[in-house]
């Protein structure tokens, strides 16, 4: 397999990757022909406007007979002398070379070593809490600096100058700049960190954090409209027809996942807890990727509103 | 013989090379990394971090972490946190609203997000109880101290006085809420004063009422692959244009202008809605609602439309667009399913000028363009009205005339 392409790449791999199913370096090898190959672009758009079609497909008749009709095929195929034989096996499965064996088995050795660095949780016991010595009270009775308590104001204290509302300057009682307010602790290196989260990125997209787990669950049916069964989304992909996932109503999302993880609302990688208590939650998407829910506490009647930023 | 050394080269030499590579690449991140072991970060005390700001006049009487989970996969770190801090008014002044910031990887979509709790009432020396419940999944091992910074980003205080960083954006939201918090009590006392307890405690049925029977809407936002696919197409299948409709207020700062989006059936993608500064100040924020009508006429709340990213201010006479590049479903849920977009139109939902000052429609501009059925009611507005359900007028009565 070459690193970049020569040619153009398959339409099938297109298909795939307009999906969103290809693996990280299929994903990166069509991302960088993509970047200079707009047949390719045009093509791999034109599958992603495709998935409507999912829904035609989803809603055939339920009473086609596919047993019937898969035995009806192997059947004519026998009859037609085609039967799977060695030599077809050998042309999917080819021998494997030296280095391939090589470095499939560097490969695990890798794969390996990267366990032992960074190993999973031994199980759901291994979840720590703050015990109650780490969660003392700590009182931090403040003074106002300067001994000043806020005074009236008028009006809105106003800012002096407005960059953007990821603004760090604190807004003065009299309109000016306060001094700088320590930010969270910043990350040690910001390369590292973007590299990291692009990390993050792509394993969100890549569902090791349950996302492959929340697909399954999320093509379940929806509002009582049936939805294409497993054996439907594996014929749709085999004919080159990008399955795309469903969106899913955060409602159903909170009704079909419950306290899972990987719970992603709207694609975003930040979500709140599904009510168990009554309370009531009202989802604003926002044009520009982000999330707001309300949500009322059934308890107390206090209204808490949570944005999630998409960036 | 060159063949053999050739394969020798290339089967195991390579691989072997690559190997030690790896475990040289692995100790070095390793090494450099101030993690720790994993079970050090799932101790939620070691893991989230909280902060007042030193100009907010709170001050942090308790936290209490210990329902917050922390588990590690990997390189993933997925926090399920559950935050209760109880803060005390150290001002002189009530204490109208606060924001959180909770920011667990910057530059990941959802590694940040704010938590606000508008309409408090909190008068000095009380304290009050502040939640953050939030599900965060973020990459592990953090280059930061703490994997989750909880930070208190704002505070409102009577006579719209904020102090904090705001970099949340929280100024303008909590002035926002609290302006729709007096134009909401103003509203109902003036009933109270007007027509006593009967016209009130009809008021109060009648936005009950309202919320419950309000059109609802589900929009999702569709999955984006890739922004090199996901660039708007002019001519797509069934897609049609749809102009975008504008609710005009009289004393809006801001006019739209013109609007559009394409919709298929119940799928809305790349709206549009650009709007002109008509006010004699330059605008530093603004925020639009959406709605969509279907074949019957009947309106839902779409989503919100906040000012396009990137821009600084809007001068006046001036006009700005807002975009969105995301592809939109809207869905009625349940049996009704799937919306038949027929109409669309758009409103400004509150303006920021560059002094700070906010403009927010009045009671009349919702009522005059029927949006009051649509659009959903203020947050001081749901909190009488889950009031007067729950303890009756005279509840509402006397926490009206706390303000």
């Amino acid at each position: 397999m070459r690193l970049f392409y020569v040619g153009h790449p398959r339409e099938t791999d297109l298909a795939l990757f307009a999906g969103g199913e290809l693996g990280p370096l299929s994903r990166w090898r069509i991302e960088k022909h993509l970047q200079s190959c707009e047949p390719c672009r045009t093509a791999v758009a034109d599958f992603f406007h495709l998935q409507g079609d999912l829904e035609e497909l989803s809603e055939l008749p339920s009473s086609v007979d596919w047993a019937g009709m898969s035995l009806r095929i192997r059947k004519a195929v026998a009859e037609a002398g085609e039967t799977q034989s060695d030599p077809v096996r050998g042309r999917f499965f080819p021998k494997p070379s030296a280095w391939q064996l090589g470095l499939a088995t560097a490969a695990i050795i890798c794969g390996f070593i990267v366990v032992r660095q960074f190993p999973l949780p031994e199980a759901e016991d291994a979840v720590i809490t703050a015990t109650d010595e780490q969660n003392a009270v700590s009182r931090e009775a403040r003074t106002l600096e300067g001994g000043g308590a806020l005074a009236p104001g008028g009006s809105a204290a106003p800012s002096e100058s407005f960059s953007k509302p990821s603004s760090r300057d604190a807004v003065s009682e009299t309109g000016g700049r306060a001094a700088n307010i320590p930010a969270p602790s910043a990350p040690t290196g910001p390369l590292g960190a973007q590299r990291k989260d692009a990390a993050m990125n792509l394993a969100l997209d890549r569902g090791v954090t349950g996302r492959g787990i929340l697909r399954e669950e999320l093509d379940q049916p929806i509002g009582g409209k049936k939805k294409a069964s497993a054996d439907e989304l594996r014929r749709a992909k085999a004919s080159s027809v990008p399955v795309e996932r469903q969106p899913v109503s955060q409602e159903e999302q909170f009704a079909s996942l419950g306290a899972s993880f990987s719970m992603q609302i709207a694609g975003v990688g930040a979500s709140i807890a599904p009510p168990t208590d009554g309370s009531e939650i009202v989802v604003d998407v926002k044009t520009d990727g982000g999330v707001r829910f309300r949500r009322v506490d059934a308890a107390t009647g206090r209204i808490t509103i949570t944005d999630v930023y998409a960036q | 013989m060159r063949n053999k050394a050739t394969s020798v080269l290339l089967g195991f030499a390579l691989p072997a090379a690559f190997a030690v590579y790896s475990l040289t690449m692995c100790c070095a991140v390793q090494a450099q990394s101030v993690s720790g072991p994993a079970t050090l970060w799932q101790d939620p005390a070691q893991a989230v971090h909280v902060a007042i700001a030193p100009d907010i006049p709170l001050s942090l009487v308790s936290k209490d972490l210990s329902s917050t989970r922390v588990q590690i996969m990997g390189a993933i770190m997925m926090v399920d946190l559950k935050c209760r801090l109880e803060v005390r008014n150290e001002s002189t002044s009530f204490l109208r609203g606060v924001v959180m910031g909770v920011v667990s990887a910057e530059h990941s979509p959802g590694g940040t997000a704010s938590v606000a709790l508008p309409s408090l009432n909190i008068a000095p020396d009380d304290t009050t109880e502040l939640n953050v419940e939030l599900k965060l999944v973020r990459p592990f091992p953090p280059n930061t101290d703490h994997a989750v910074n909880v930070d208190i980003d704002g505070a409102l205080f009577t006579s719209m006085v904020f102090r904090g960083p705001n970099e949340f954006d929280s100024r303008r939201k909590l002035v926002v809420w609290e302006m729709e918090a007096e134009r909401d009590r103003r509203h109902f006392k003036s009933l109270l004063a007007s027509g006593g307890r009967e016209q009130l405690a009809t008021a109060m049925q009648a936005s009950v009422q309202r919320q419950q029977q309000r059109p609802r809407l589900r929009a999702e936002l569709e999955q984006q692959l890739r922004k090199l696919i996901t660039t708007p197409r002019p001519l797509v299948r069934r897609e049609r244009r749809i102009q975008v409709s504008r609710h005009h207020f009289p004393e809006s700062p801001l006019e739209i202008v013109s609007g559009s989006a394409l919709v298929e059936g119940s799928r809305v993608r790349t709206p549009k809605i650009t709007v002109k500064n008509r006010s004699q100040k330059p605008v530093r924020w603004y925020e639009l609602g959406w709605l969509v009508s279907d074949g019957d006429g009947v309106r839902y709340t779409a989503g919100l439309m906040p000012a396009p990213k990137g821009w600084s201010r809007l001068a006046p006479g001036a006009e700005a667009s807002t975009q969105s590049n995301h592809s939109f479903v809207l869905n009625r849920g349940g049996a009704a399913g799937g919306l038949s977009i027929d109409r669309m139109s758009g409103y400004v939902r509150n303006v920021e000028f560059e002094d700070g000052i906010v403009w927010i429609p009045t009671r009349n501009d919702l009522e005059a363009s029927s949006l009051d059925r649509a659009t959903p009611v203020s947050v001081e507005e749901q909190r009488l009205s889950r009031l007067y359900g729950s303890q009756g007028v005279e509840a509402v009565i006397s926490e009206l005339a706390q303000f």
